[in-house]
């Protein structure tokens, strides 16, 4: 016998699944971008590994703790809903994902001006005139 | 169930400690001002899911919103700081 609450079960079990999948991946993501800060050996390189692996790997583990809200509040309440945590950690995702590009964009143009240009190979930011003004 | 996933998480906030300690690493190490720049901005971006999942561990929600204040305003100070860096004024 086949009805909508063993259906709903199943759905939301299978959510569980994907939530842990989520945070133990961007936990994963995040070590591995932390790593790649040590191991890289310039400063374009530490800003790229910090930048983007560490933004996918929070943003991801976020993600993952709002469906796992989702899930505990389906156990509680018998109905698939969003709670206050949820709602706050993807708020969090939101927050990082706007901010953090942001930072690394300004420090990238911090360590150009910090005339550490030896590792460089093709220098499009030279010819422009804006590049001391703005 | 929920005890496992509990367990769960209490590894994957140290696994996040282990990567404020990594980052911590770069800041003590690096060269010029900017990598410890860099390290600074990452700690402070790792520091945020570690907190979040300490307090779903323990079932206190004063984690979760220093996590989210944290989260948007953290972004500043490596902005000014750079800023400086290129020698500028903060109000250019």
């Amino acid at each position: 016998m086949i009805t909508i609450g063993f259906i709903l079960d199943i759905v939301m079990h299978l959510l569980l699944a994907l939530s842990i999948t989520l945070v133990m991946g961007g936990t994963i993501f995040a070590i591995i971008g932390a790593v790649g800060l040590v191991r890289f050996t310039d400063v374009y390189l530490r800003i790229h590994a910090g930048s983007k692996c560490l933004t996918i790997g929070t943003v991801g583990s976020m993600t993952g703790l709002f469906l796992y809200d989702m899930f505990v509040n389906y156990q509680l309440y018998g109905i698939p809903s969003i709670g206050l945590d949820g709602i706050k950690a993807l708020t969090i995702a939101v927050f990082l994902l706007i901010t953090a590009p942001t930072a690394a964009h300004a420090m990238a143009k911090a360590a150009y001006h910090q005339k550490d240009k030896a590792k460089l190979i093709i220098d499009d930011y030279k010819d422009w005139d804006g590049a001391n003004n703005d | 169930m929920i005890e496992f996933i509990y367990k769960l998480f209490m590894i994957i906030s140290a696994l996040y400690l282990i990567g404020i300690m990594i980052c911590s690493i770069r800041i003590l190490i690096g060269p010029s001002p900017v990598d410890r720049l860099v390290g600074i901005n990452n700690l402070t971006i790792l520091m945020v899911p570690c907190m979040v999942f300490v307090g779903v561990v323990f079932g206190r929600a004063v984690y979760h919103d220093i996590a989210l204040l944290i989260a948007a305003t953290s972004f500043i100070g490596p902005i000014a700081v750079s800023k400086y860096l290129q020698g500028k004024r903060f109000e250019e």
